[in-house]
């Protein structure tokens, strides 16, 4: 027996009491664990049944429920699969897994292991199985969404493409090197050029285009800035009671950067409280503005607190030109009359009142759900693939310099380059496969 | 007990691999018998008259360094030189040199016959005779038996050779030639795994018959660059060569009796190579083009044979009547023999180590077309390596492994042992992943030192060379350009007031030619500067290819036991365990190079090994 197909099995569902549980069987021993357990003689493909569930020991019933057989290849795996939904008592869980555990015929499951088989199978891609990985681990709405996007190909396809122009590419500057003498149609050169451009542009979108996953899978970051007391803590104990609900404590950070991940209206968010800001000679009260500098430069999004009856600190306004910055003026309880700063866009809260809170986290939502959703329409790139598209760009525009400076080898040289920061994301592109496209492409040789 | 005669190497065959792999023997210093039918057969160019091309010239060039015969042999017969790529960049630019083929086997005879150590042996070899270790131990002609301590069997298109001809098929080697078949059943004996392959050769044409005012002319370059280093002037004077097409009319004879050529009537069923195609085959495959190109090649001096480039084909011979005479300059020609299409035997190269010594039989070596190349210049330079190599082991029992970094050849026979052939194998730049560095003009520097430490022989100048060129490297490297020296030398300042070395300012085309020049002026000879000017130019990519040739070193390092059983590994799909079961890499580079493989098979790979071994 393979390997790969031997049986393995695990619960599905949370190992927590549910209404309903549901195991996962793959291999290709499924068939028969299913007829013991059921002690049902046929089972056809794609069919749902309800059966009930014995302990084959003892032939004690435990429980019924509805049994799904699904026959390779058409299956996730693309082997022999089962599922069995029972009622999601605790004990109903713990005595199906210790009946599984016991027989022969089959193990538990390693982490991602149906995934796993699934991509050798050839039912996933790489891209796929590794966007799973990020739904599996999606803990907001929108990082769901996000990994979805991964899981329909998306990604798959764009590289694929870029795969092809590249063969073609390879296949074509080859021709025009190893066949000199032969009759390369003058077009080709043209064509080339054409690839070149048409490939840069592609590139530059996509990657514009792109979600970098860190966005994603980390969080946007908000820092939460002001000069001390102006009421900064106050402002995230109240997000944290209300609309918004702590996904993550983030450990690591300095002691006077506290930074939590919060699912907003399902965009996964990092707040940064920041040390208070102000004049101060005390070295570590320094460094910890320092490190609030460092927070306003490196987050998506600033809020600014200010007590409207105090002078804005003006280096921070000189550094907040660069950012995506909101103006939040603190105590409304306290300054019953409107104070009217000068500047464009601002927020009136009171840390008393939590309904003032709501409008800035729909600005929040709003902010990121603009940034991703409307300008980011393709999905999330992992960081290994976005290094990788950003390396071929970079080998792309080089190869641009050399071909207008009529250096057809480095030219070529540069393509290959490409093709090996490709081969990185897919699979290597072997010399005949190249040969291939020359000879069909062309007639030459003699 | 009579007395059998005992060389140490012995080669058979003397085509381009069996002489190269003579004279490479013989420079080692040992005995070498060389066995061929006929001594007509020395040197016999079979196809058309050149040597050299994009790729081919580099294999050429990387024999000069061996101080070798196919280069010098070249320029002795060169009656046309003409250097191509001339505008696409140094490293892929080549010498290809037309031939006279009445020369060309007088040069490979008269450089034979200064070695003492080469004796002829004209008589058919029969049969290879091996001892109970599984070594070679002589060799049988038809009329007598030698002893010997190796090998090397160079048969060409002889092996199981037949002519096709239309419908007819002629057991032949070449024209007029009887094939090698007896050797075949030593191979059937040793379990060799054999394959067949096909390929082609066009009429050949009465010169004098041919209306040479109808054609392009294509003249020889002005000021030729010789193939060999040792050459300093041409041998011959120079002949033009011409340029016709094929036309519709053309096409349409051929498509009309298609059915009757050798390679479309089922008749021929092995691959031949897709770069020589059969002009059947092009008709075929490119229905829509008008025309196609014929070079036009004068066999010599003295001949009135002419080779016409680009229509080889197997149609009957009435056919290739009409079709000839249907092209413009050719309508009434006399043709002096038909082309032909010819088919043999080949020893799957798999079969063999990176010293060309079979994995079967001790000291056994394989070269030349036999292990599935085409071509004048694969076949000797696989001849210079087998020879080299049973060299060598006879005098020290040492090997010579060329590596893909440092050569061509390297890379030829890389690519025979690991991939898969579909077709006979020919050279392209495009096969070595290290162009910028295997370039034509630094061949020496590259594999210069070999030859000057395995033949006795030698003139050492290979290695004046090398240290000439690293003296004039380390100026380069350490001379950096300053505001006062720049003005000294006549050079540009640099805008932004960096320093650089004048090696790294080569790859700035603002000062390539400058620095070349200042180079040339260090007493030193003609080559060095040219080979260091590009060395810098070019260093930017090769300093990233040498990365990535450390890389792959270092998965060649990582061996694979004989006879593992990758189903202990994990994370592999069926298709690459299959595929690594079947090709039985020796190493993690040579599973890297398995068309099945990918990045996360290859990572399970590396992981696996680098924990476990």
């Amino acid at each position: 027996m393979s390997i790969n197909n031997d049986t393995i099995f695990a619960l599905s569902s949370a190992d927590v009491a549910s209404a309903i549980c549901v195991f996962r069987l793959s291999g290709d021993n499924v068939l028969q664990i299913a007829q013991l357990l059921t002690k049902k003689k046929h089972f056809e493909a794609d069919k749902t049944y309800h059966a009930s569930i014995y302990d084959p020991e003892t032939s004690e019933k435990i429980d019924s429920g509805i049994v799904f057989f699904k026959q390779n290849p058409r299956s996730f795996t693309g082997q022999d699969s089962l599922e069995i939904q029972l009622h999601g008592s605790r004990a109903v869980i713990k005595k199906i897994y210790h009946i599984l555990s016991k027989l022969d015929l089959c193990r538990p499951a390693e982490a991602g292991e149906f995934t796993k088989r699934a991509f050798l199978n050839n039912k996933i891609d790489i891209f796929q199985a590794e966007a799973i990985g990020d739904l599996v681990a999606a803990q907001t709405d929108y990082q769901r969404r996000m990994a979805q996007a991964g899981l329909s190909g998306h990604l798959s396809k764009f590289v694929i493409d870029l795969r092809e122009t590249i063969i073609k590419l390879n296949a074509f500057t080859h021709a025009m090197i190893d066949f000199a003498d032969d009759e390369v149609p003058p077009e080709v050169e043209k064509e080339i050029y054409q690839l070149v451009d048409r490939q840069i542009k592609a590139l530059t979108d996509f990657i514009g285009n792109s979600t970098d996953v860190s966005d994603v899978k980390y969080g946007l970051k908000v820092a939460i800035i002001g000069a001390p007391n102006v009421g900064k803590s106050s402002f995230i104990n109240n997000i944290l009671q209300r609309d918004a609900v702590i996904v993550s404590d983030i450990a690591g950070t300095t002691r006077d950067s506290l930074e939590f991940m919060l699912d907003i209206k399902g965009y996964p968010v990092i707040f940064y409280d920041t040390a208070g800001l102000r004049e101060t000679e005390c070295p570590i009260e320094k460094k910890g503005i320092e490190i609030t500098y460092q927070k306003i430069q490196d987050a998506d999004l600033v809020l600014y607190l200010q007590d409207p009856n105090q002078e804005s600190i003006l280096e921070v306004e000189e550094l907040l030109k660069r950012s995506n910055f909101l103006n939040i003026f603190t105590k409304k309880d306290i300054y019953k009359k409107n104070i009217k700063k000068n500047c464009e866009s601002y927020f009136y809260i009171s840390n008393v009142s939590r309904e003032t809170l709501s409008p800035i986290l729909d600005y929040i939502a709003a902010f990121f759900k603009f940034k991703y959703d409307h300008q980011k329409t393709q999905p999330l790139l992992n960081e290994r693939y976005l290094q990788h598209i950003n390396n071929a760009l970079h080998y792309f525009k080089t190869s641009k310099i050399n071909l207008n400076n009529q250096d057809f080898f480095l030219f070529s040289e540069d393509i290959r380059l490409v093709q090996y920061e490709i081969e990185k994301m897919t699979c290597y592109i072997d010399t005949e496969e190249l040969l291939d496209k020359i000879f069909s492409s062309f007639c030459i040789g003699k | 007990m009579f007395h059998v005669k005992h060389y140490d190497v012995i080669i058979i065959g003397a085509g381009h691999a069996g002489v190269e792999a003579a004279y490479a023997a013989a420079n080692t210093g040992v005995s070498v018998g060389l066995i061929t039918k006929c001594p007509s057969d020395l040197g016999a160019t079979s196809c058309n008259p050149a040597i050299g091309g994009i790729g081919k010239t580099h294999i050429v060039k990387e024999i000069d360094c061996f101080y070798g015969l196919m280069p010098k042999a070249a320029d002795y017969a060169a009656i046309h030189y003409r250097t191509l790529n001339t505008k696409k960049g140094k490293a892929v630019q080549a010498t290809r040199v037309q031939i006279d083929k009445k020369l060309y086997k007088e040069a490979i005879n008269k450089y034979l016959n200064e070695k003492k150590n080469i004796d002829f042996i004209f008589d058919e070899a029969i049969d290879i005779l091996v001892n109970n270790n599984q070594e070679v131990s002589g060799v049988s002609v038809s009329r007598e038996t030698f002893s010997c301590h190796a090998c090397i069997v160079t048969t060409g298109t002889f092996l199981g050779g037949v002519i096709h001809l239309g419908e007819k098929k002629i057991p032949a080697g070449r024209f007029n030639a009887q094939p090698t078949n007896r050797l075949k059943d030593f191979f059937y004996r040793h379990n060799f795994t054999l394959g067949r392959l096909k390929t082609g050769t066009p009429a050949r044409i009465d010169g004098r018959t041919i209306n040479w005012q109808a054609m392009d002319l294509q003249y020889s370059d002005s000021n030729p660059e010789y193939v060999s280093r040792e050459t300093s002037a041409l041998f011959n004077p120079q002949m033009a060569c011409s340029i016709t097409y094929t036309n519709l009319r053309t096409h349409q004879i051929i498509s009309e009796s298609i059915h009757l050529s050798s390679v479309y009537s089922g008749q021929i069923s092995s691959s031949g190579p897709r770069y020589c195609p059969s002009i059947e085959d092009k008709i075929t495959k490119f229905p829509d083009k008008s025309e196609h190109q014929i070079f036009v090649e004068p066999e010599g001096l003295d001949t009135v044979s002419v080779y016409p480039n680009g229509i080889s084909t197997a149609l009957p011979e009435a056919i290739q009547d009409q079709y000839l005479r249907s092209i413009k300059g050719f309508e009434d020609i006399s043709i002096l023999r038909y082309g032909y299409a010819i088919e043999y035997n080949t020893v799957n190269p798999h079969e063999l180590y990176h010293t060309l010594e079979t994995r079967r039989i001790k000291n056994l070596y394989l070269a030349g077309q036999i292990n599935g190349t085409t071509g004048y210049e694969e076949a000797a330079g696989q001849g210079l390596l087998a020879g080299i190599n049973a060299g060598i082991q006879c005098v020290s029992r040492e090997t010579l492994v060329l590596p893909r970094s440092k050569s061509y050849i390297g890379v030829m026979v890389d690519d025979l042992i690991t991939k898969d052939l579909v077709e006979p194998y020919r050279m392209f730049t495009s096969r070595s992943e290290f162009r910028t560095i295997l370039r034509t003009d630094n061949a020496v520097i590259r594999l210069g030192e070999i030859a000057d430490k395995y033949y006795p022989q030698s003139s050492k100048e290979n290695t004046k060379l090398i240290k000439e060129y690293y003296t004039l490297k380390q100026f380069a490297e350490s001379k950096k350009i300053t505001p006062i020296n720049a003005k000294k030398y006549g050079l540009k300042q640099l805008p932004d007031g960096k320093k650089l070395s004048f090696y790294n300012l080569l790859s700035n085309q603002l000062y390539f030619n400058d620095i070349k020049s200042i180079m040339s002026k260090c007493n030193v000879s003609r080559e060095t500067p040219e080979i260091l000017a590009y060395d810098g130019y070019y260093h930017h990519y090769t300093e990233r290819l040498i990365d990535f040739a450390n890389d792959m070193d270092q998965l060649i390092r990582i061996n694979i036991p004989e006879n593992f059983d990758f189903s202990q590994i994990q994370g592999l799909s069926n298709e690459i365990r299959d595929a690594l079961k079947a090709k039985k890499p020796r190493n993690l580079s040579d599973a890297k190079a398995l068309p099945a493989m990918n990045p996360s098979a290859m990572m399970a790979l590396t992981k696996y090994f680098q924990n476990h071994l």
